[in-house]
């Protein structure tokens, strides 16, 4: 994978220093190993803070629905699934296109920490990536070893078919598109845990998400780093009538609060892994939302959000549509 | 003297302790679906004990603070009915049963001295005054610093935290072998249950417990009164609005923090009964401050942030002291964009006891 940092760099001071653009929201290193965390470059002087790499996973599209970048002209590193994100934000009107300039990056997939973790015995912090053709070479004070992206690579990751943006979608294209592992993975291969749980009984199945939600401690992190999660108001955040109890002890409202998520971005869900990412219970929420996709596909046939145009398949009703409710009525 | 018992493993003193699951609630760290919680002893299955070991053994704080088990997350307070053309209204006080907590660490246990010292000024916080006289706490001590921990700049001592119970010492593994666990009664509660300890079967009173030599490093102690100064001047700083434009208004960093505790009142009404509870709060959510008729003196992301730091770093030295942090690392550890408390010190040069 071609390092694309400093052209990153390059465009990013010559948009800040004509004055096309106000902000350039993209990527810098956070404080912690292995961390790459949003980071807005105002001047010029703020561009040498600006990275891409495998650890670059936050969708950025999402800050722009917030008051500070109202008005302003902003520039935005974006991925594939990141540009799905937006692109269901400017189908939908709520960010202009002429206020924006599109800077899509080549993206091979994105690492994820917690398996990486797993992979070495000893801590991010003493070891030294090296990113291969076809493996990770992990190298320590310990030991040195290569793992298989697949081992390490996110689950959406190793089957996204839409991992850079299109040329024609924004306005300048950064690396060259191309898959970070050889190995093609279909959506089942990589969330194996799905078949496991369609297998269980209803007991079972309710016992193994009553487990996952009780940890919830309702933090809201899931909701707030999901790129399609875009409600002015959401429906949790209301308070007359409030709809969501706020007491924690009650289970049952761990589970409204994610069903009821997963339902509102069933068709919208691009795949980018955030939620399950950022929660620090390790709930998987992506498990939630993959079984409502292969569901939505089964129903009303396959629809890409963010990739396929409007109207999504929730967003209207026809008088065949399959009603799988319709056997238990009595 | 402290008095102190042996024990030769951690899997082995969990199980002396079920002997005491009829006097007190027991709870314990434990790891499931690779995720760090605390649970009942009592629920703890077998071949999870090893991964209790492990987590006391860390030299960084688990998961979850330990303050849930002073102040939960959610906490009825008020029964309310209504009888005709009234309401009847009983207070709902259980009395807390007798607990013992086991796996703080010293950050976590030292973070109530900043919560006793708002809930149990007057107003006394009944509810929490009565759970921090229950309670007994197992602090594992560390041996050295975690990744993030920042515990000593704080003032917190590592190895002899002063509001603990109890201390939990793992004398110095030698390869695979361990000597053995030692608890050291501090309070007088914990020492009452150390007593009560060395009764049973599987510990043992020894003289005292080992003393783990560290590689002692000299760590300035931040100083409250001049962080608090260095705040003063960054009230109309860029940086708030700097760290707003990538803050997620999430409440990680509230929730897992030891020492946030601020909470919300809410009722919940069905068919004419219902209970009014309190519930911890955020300051980073967008309703935090909203009032009744819709103005919201914090209206903004940057508005909220600003406010977190300043009750951590200026508010709180202000009125009680201390700085309202105790070095725990979780929000460095925990925040999907990497905003922690030292995000803040190293604007302000925080790092050299801010002088």
């Amino acid at each position: 994978m071609r390092n694309i940092t400093n052209e990153l760099r390059e465009i990013a001071e010559d948009l800040l220093e004509s004055k096309k653009v106000d902000v350039v929201l993209g990527y810098a290193k956070g404080e912690q190993p292995y961390q790459s965390v949003p980071f807005a470059a105002k001047k010029k002087e703020d561009v040498e803070n600006l990275i891409f790499d495998i650890f670059s996973y936050s969708s950025l599209s999402k800050y722009l629905l917030d008051d500070m970048y109202r008005g302003k002209k902003v520039a935005l590193v974006l991925k594939g699934c990141d540009y799905r994100g937006l692109k269901i934000m400017l189908d939908e009107s709520r960010v202009d296109r002429d206020d924006l300039y599109l800077i899509g990056v080549e993206c091979r997939g994105v690492l994820e920490k917690s398996k990486l973790k797993k992979k070495i015995d000893a801590t991010l912090f003493e070891t030294t990536l090296d990113l291969k053709e076809d493996k990770l070479a992990i190298s320590s004070s310990k030991e040195n070893v290569e793992v298989p992206y697949e081992d390490v690579l996110s689950p959406y990751c190793l089957a996204c078919e839409f991992s850079t943006p299109h040329k024609e979608e924004v306005d300048i294209i950064l690396g060259e598109p191309g898959k970070m592992t050889n190995k093609e993975l279909t959506t089942d291969e990589c969330f194996a845990e799905i078949g496991q749980i369609e297998k269980m009984d209803e007991e079972q199945r309710f016992e193994y998400w009553k487990k996952q939600l009780n940890r919830c401690k309702r933090c809201y992190s899931c909701r707030n780093a999901c790129p399609v999660c875009t409600c002015r108001v959401c429906l949790f955040d209301r308070e007359n009538p409030s709809y969501l109890d706020s007491d924690t002890s009650q289970l049952a409202q761990h589970q409204f609060y994610h069903v009821i998520r997963a339902f509102h971005i069933s068709d919208r869900c691009v795949g980018c892994g955030q939620c399950s990412r950022v929660c620090p219970e390790n709930i998987p929420l992506h498990l939630l939302n993959q079984k409502l996709i292969k569901e939505l596909n089964k129903f009303y046939g396959s629809y890409l959000p963010g990739v396929d145009e409007q109207p999504a398949p929730l967003s209207f009703a026809k008088a065949d549509d399959p009603d799988p409710f319709e056997k238990e009525e009595k | 003297m402290n008095t102190v018992v042996k024990c030769h493993s951690v899997p082995k003193l969990l199980e002396v302790l079920k002997e005491l699951t009829d006097d007190y609630q027991i709870y314990c760290p434990v790891k499931q679906d690779d995720t760090e919680t605390f649970l009942p002893l009592e629920q703890i299955e077998q071949d999870e004990l090893l991964t209790v070991g492990e987590i006391l053994s860390k030299n960084e704080p688990p998961l979850y603070s330990i303050k849930s088990f002073l102040f939960p997350n959610s906490e009825v307070y008020l029964k309310f009915r209504r009888n005709h053309d009234k309401v009847d209204f009983t207070v709902h006080s259980q009395q807390p049963e007798p607990t013992i907590v086991i796996g703080g660490k010293p950050c976590d246990v030292e973070s109530f001295d900043m919560i006793d010292k708002v809930f149990l000024q007057e107003p006394v916080d009944t509810f929490y005054k009565q759970k921090r006289e229950q309670t007994i706490f197992i602090t594992s001590i560390c041996t050295s610093k975690g990744p993030n921990c920042m515990c000593e700049e704080f003032g917190v001592d590592k190895s002899e935290p002063k509001l603990s119970d109890i201390l939990l010492i793992e004398s110095e593994k030698t390869e695979e072998k361990s000597d053995g666990i030692y608890l050291k009664g501090v309070s007088e509660k914990g020492t009452k249950l150390i007593e009560r300890l060395a009764e049973l079967d599987g510990l043992q009173k020894v003289d005292n417990s080992p003393n783990l030599i560290e590689d002692k490093e000299e760590i300035e102690k931040l100083c409250p009164e001049a962080i608090k100064d260095k705040m003063e001047k960054l009230y109309d700083s860029d940086i708030w609005e700097d760290l707003a434009m990538r803050c997620l208004g999430c409440g990680i960093c509230t929730y897992y923090c030891p020492t946030c505790h601020c909470y919300d009142i809410n009722d919940y009404s069905r068919k004419g009964e219902g209970v009014r509870y309190r519930s911890w709060d955020s300051c980073m959510f967008s309703d935090f401050t909203n009032m009744a008729g819709g103005h919201n003196p914090r209206p903004t992301k940057a508005d909220r942030i600003k406010n977190r730091f300043f009750h951590k770093l200026n508010y709180f030295v202000k009125q009680q002291g201390p700085l309202a942090c105790v070095g725990c690392g979780r929000c460095a550890k925990n925040c999907p964009v990497g905003i922690s408390l030292n995000t803040v010190l190293q604007k302000i040069g925080g790092q050299n006891n801010g002088k």
